[in-house]
């Protein structure tokens, strides 16, 4: 059961590229933004039942746009990223600088430098 | 673009939940891409791995998206164009709110007869614990009920009832006299069945002999606003002769209308034990007390009906020959007896009542069907709008709901006009039918008004369905261009719909004209006996009237405009009870056999015109004749089938008659068949002729008076001075034979009254239909019948063009109609023993008035459509 208040890391990606596209993040908008830049492939059903939730959980608000030739005439669903859904962000990135933070220099081969 | 394969995107789409149009979009603009960069196949492939990877989501959906929010606000508006309908058109809207609200109104008054009658003898407590002991009669021997008792541990109690329906005198004081029927009834009747209190205790008001229990408006009525309880009563004659004082115990609010008993006097049971004057008392062969008993909740009866016949032979010591035997459901009685040969209740039928609600059902859809066809008729006039509205953004669901708030709203202003309908004619109805409709309306108010908005509700939502989902189908593209024409589906749908409503029509008049042909032939059969000019004088079987009979006879004999005088025990109509007659020489059995006698004074045969096939009938010269039998024909047969050929010559043959007149079963005369009489009817046309013995009583009931037609007023006058005087103690009613005899019909009569209302009815909704139809045609061929014109065809050409359609129509309509009448009719006509064969006349009779009613309904609209200018029509093009 997924918590109301936590966010897994593919929703955080979902999110993060909502915010990327902004006035323009519509399902497959978001599909192709992951794909590109973080090269791994998102299913439609994964990437929409994701969509589902965070809208369910009040951190993402969607409305339907203009219909399209090229989509066989049907309109598109765009998704913003709420106020809680910001907050929930911020949330997670502060959390994580956190915990980077308390790691000594030189635990971490791969990262000599403190980041 | 480039799209998937049909199937391909049928999976989609059925994997996608159904709000989400936008994934479609996806998927759809996804392909496209997919297409052009990797080809075809594996487009086609992750097409469909991505619509499989969707079915997690739609579990989880909830329908979100859905577009409620977006229809919410159209409501106002939809409300707004159903009213501008209403008003644009006038004639129509006339036309289509008059036809809902006349079906409406008949289901209604058929909603409260129905639910009337089925709330007979539901108020008690016990309703669904007490059970009527019934056979072939609704009566049966004093001690069999509680003798059940000790046998059956599922049977608790019994209450058995005696109705003393003799209209005796009952005295408060000197100078105030009345006459009343009384229940004699154990003295548990008031923990059985539930009559509420307003003076006594349920629980020992009818405890001792000298009880008495009335009504509230009985007790007013003695008593004025004084306290009844403790008054005393004098009652003259109650299962003993002489006048004895009762005291007034407890007091009952009026008997419901709804309970089959009905009473307003109740007196103790104890009344007939260790009385002499009722020897029957335990007697087990006797078929005279109402027996309820009152079972464990929940247990069932069947077994104690299975186990009855070894009871009966065990404890009567008598064979029972009796399979009817059942334990009827207290709430049952009233509607599921008829089987009965004789009931001491006013008996309801569940035939009719389900006749009835099938008419209601049939009448409404007719009216569902008459709205469908107007609004589909006029579909023409919508096109533009439903065409306008989808380029607008509206989608089907929107379009449908449109239409049913503009159909519920028409029912809903029809309910108005129903409500006033039935409300104007509920008190006619009742008079010209005599049927109980409105009792309950208040009683139940709220279980009432919620069943009239529900049934309005849902023939609103029937009778706009087919028109919303047809018209909601209309394609804006070409209804925008100005096209109205319509598929054959639709049209085929249309003519189906005005079929069915024609059928149902035609089914309603050819049943009318049966019903209507069994009731002449009801009126007109030769009964075998001549009941007019026939006065009845009920004077209860009193001593003193027969004891001096000869006197009292020669007394009226004398008044003028009287032609003859008899009295009797039987009167036509009545029921013939089974006794013991042994045929002697011929019978085995001690007692004889049970046929059925008929009492009758020395002079009935002959005032009742009855033909003699042989030998002679009573007369009082021959002081034999006290003893003498006369054989009705069915009767003289039946014994020369039972006892052999020698009864081919019945006269001078000895007769036993056997009864329990003493208390046991014993030989009470015996004398010679003097006569043979032709059958006649003895009961109603419902019942057959019986096998009737027919002898003199001494004890009597009935004086019987032939009179001069002219001279009725007079003779009435004469008899009402003198009644008094003979002594009989009870009231002076007079009666003609005739009458009373016409009243054993008043359920049929009253159900073919309603029968012939509803049926004008169907026949005036059905006609709107078609009107609206012929119009619709008219309209649709509008064009075609211009260039037609133009071209030459006749006036009249064009008339049949519009109008053979039709008569297509009215042919199908009439051959599903005609079996399906003939076979409701002669359901109904199994009630007659005696009834007419369907005739084929009701069936042309039927296709005719259809067929014209028809012809002149259509004749408008198609004379207007042939004689309309081709120029007006073709203009516009």
């Amino acid at each position: 059961m997924v918590s109301r208040n936590n966010i897994g890391e593919f929703e955080e990606i979902v999110m993060l590229t909502i915010g990327i596209l902004g006035e323009g993040a519509y399902g497959l908008a978001i599909k192709k933004e992951i794909e590109s830049r973080l090269n791994r492939t998102v299913s439609m059903g994964a990437l929409h039942t994701g969509l589902y939730r965070l809208e369910e959980k009040g951190f993402l608000l969607s409305r339907l746009g203009e219909a399209t030739k090229k989509r066989g005439g049907k309109p598109k669903r765009y998704f913003s990223v709420t106020a809680s859904g910001q907050k929930i962000l911020k949330e997670v990135m502060e959390n994580r600088q956190k915990l980077w933070k308390g790691i000594s220099r030189g635990t971490f081969e791969l990262f000599p430098e403190k980041i | 673009m480039s799209y998937p394969p049909g199937f391909l995107q049928r999976i989609m789409r059925w994997c996608c939940p159904q709000d989400r149009v936008d994934l479609v979009g996806d998927f759809l603009e996804l392909y496209d891409e997919r297409r052009i960069s990797e080809g075809i196949v594996t487009a086609n492939f992750r097409f469909f791995i991505d619509s499989v990877s969707l079915l997690p989501l739609k579990a989880i959906s909830k329908n979100r998206y859905k577009q409620s929010k977006k229809r919410n606000f159209m409501f106002g508006n939809y409300f707004k164009i159903a009213e501008r309908n209403l008003i644009r058109d006038k004639a129509h809207s006339l036309i289509n709110i008059t036809g809902l609200s006349v079906g409406l109104a008949c289901a209604f008054i058929i909603l409260l007869h129905v639910r009337f009658e089925l709330s007979f003898d539901t108020f008690h407590e016990k309703a669904d614990q007490i059970h009527r002991v019934q056979h072939v009669y609704s009566v049966i021997g004093a001690p069999i009920g509680p003798k059940m008792v000790e046998e059956y541990p599922e049977i608790i109690d019994v209450t058995r009832i005696h109705p003393w329906n003799k209209q005796l005198r009952t005295e408060i004081t000197a100078d105030e006299i009345y006459y009343a029927d009384y229940f004699v009834a154990d003295n548990n009747f008031f923990e059985t069945f539930t009559f509420e209190f307003v003076h006594g205790d349920p629980d020992d008001a009818l405890n001792g002999p000298e009880s008495l229990v009335v009504t509230e408006s009985i007790a007013r009525k003695y008593f004025g606003d004084e306290n009844p309880i403790g008054k005393i009563v004098q009652i003259e004659n109650l299962n003993r002769p002489g006048k004895y004082p009762f005291q007034v115990s407890g007091v009952i609010k009026d008997v419901p209308v709804n309970s089959h008993l009905q009473f307003d006097h109740v007196v103790s049971f104890e009344l007939l034990m260790n009385n002499p004057n009722v020897p029957i008392i335990d007697s087990w062969i006797n078929d005279w007390i109402i027996t309820y008993l009152v079972l464990q909740p929940g247990a069932d009866p069947g077994p104690v009906e299975k186990d009855y016949k070894r009871f009966y032979e065990n404890y009567s010591g008598s064979t029972f020959t009796d399979p009817s035997f059942r334990l009827m459901p207290m709430t049952k009685v009233r509607n599921h007896s008829t089987y009965l040969r004789a009931d001491v209740i006013d008996q309801g039928n569940i035939n009719h009542i389900r006749l009835f609600s099938v008419v209601a059902v049939l009448v409404l859809l007719i009216a569902c069907i008459n709205y469908m066809n107007m609004a589909t008729a006029r579909s023409a006039k919508r096109t533009k709008e439903v065409g306008l509205r989808k380029v607008m953004g509206a989608v089907v669901p929107q379009l449908i709901t449109q239409f049913l708030i503009e159909s519920v709203v028409f029912t809903f202003l029809a309910l108005i006009l129903a409500l006033g309908l039935v409300y104007l004619t509920l008190p006619v109805l009742e008079q010209i039918t005599g049927i109980s409709f409105s009792f309950n309306i208040l009683q139940e108010f709220g279980s009432t008004i919620v069943l009239i908005l529900a049934i309005t509700l849902s023939t609103g939502i029937l009778a706009g369905s087919y028109p919303a989902f047809y018209l909601s189908s209309f394609s804006p593209t070409r209804t925008l261009k100005g096209e109205t024409k319509t598929g054959k589906s639709a049209t085929a749908i249309r003519k189906g719909l005005i079929i069915a409503q024609l059928a149902v029509s035609a089914t309603l008049i050819v049943s009318s004209f049966v019903v209507l042909d069994q009731m002449r032939f009801v009126k007109n059969k030769n009964l075998g006996f001549q009941p007019e000019q026939v006065m009845l004088l009920a004077y209860g079987r009193n001593p003193t009237v027969n004891s001096k009979w000869d006197l009292i006879k020669g007394e009226l004999q004398n008044i003028p405009g009287i032609l003859a005088v008899a009295s009797t025990s039987s009167v036509p109509g009545d029921n013939a009870p089974y006794w013991g007659y042994k045929f002697v020489g011929y019978s085995e059995e001690e007692h004889g056999e049970g046929w059925p006698g008929y009492y009758v004074g020395p002079n009935f045969l002959e005032m009742l015109g009855m033909e003699m096939i042989m030998g002679r009938p009573f007369s009082e010269d021959f002081e034999t004749d006290q003893n003498a039998f006369i054989l009705n024909e069915s009767a003289w047969k039946e014994a020369i089938n039972t006892y052999g050929d020698d009864w081919k010559e019945p006269i001078g043959r000895i007769i036993e008659y056997h009864t329990t007149e003493r208390g046991e079963l014993s030989m009470i005369k015996r004398g010679e068949v003097i006569g043979v009489v032709g059958d006649f009817h003895h009961r109603s046309l419902q019942n057959e002729i019986e096998s009737l013995i027919i002898h003199q009583s001494p004890r009597n009931s009935v004086i019987m008076v032939k009179v001069d037609s002219k001279q009725i007023q007079s003779v009435l006058t004469i008899l009402e001075e003198k009644w008094e005087d003979l002594g009989s103690g009870r009231p002076f009613k007079a009666e003609f034979l005739d009458d009373q005899f016409a009243q054993y019909y008043e359920s049929e009569s009253r159900f073919s009254t309603l029968i012939y209302i509803f049926c004008g009815l169907a026949i005036l909704i059905a006609s709107l239909g078609l009107f609206g139809l012929v119009s619709f045609t008219a309209q649709q061929r509008i064009k075609e019948i211009g260039i037609r014109k133009v071209l030459g065809a006749s006036v009249l050409k064009i008339f049949l063009l519009i109008t053979s359609d039709f008569f297509k129509l009215i042919i199908i309509s009439l051959l599903i109609s005609f079996p399906v009448a003939w076979y409701v009719s002669s359901l109904w006509l199994e009630n007659f023993a005696y009834r007419i064969n369907i005739s084929w006349v009701s069936f042309i009779l039927a296709a005719s008035i259809t067929a014209l009613l028809s012809l002149v309904t259509i004749s408008y609209k198609a004379m207007k459509a042939s004689l309309a200018n081709p120029v007006n029509s073709l203009r516009t093009e």
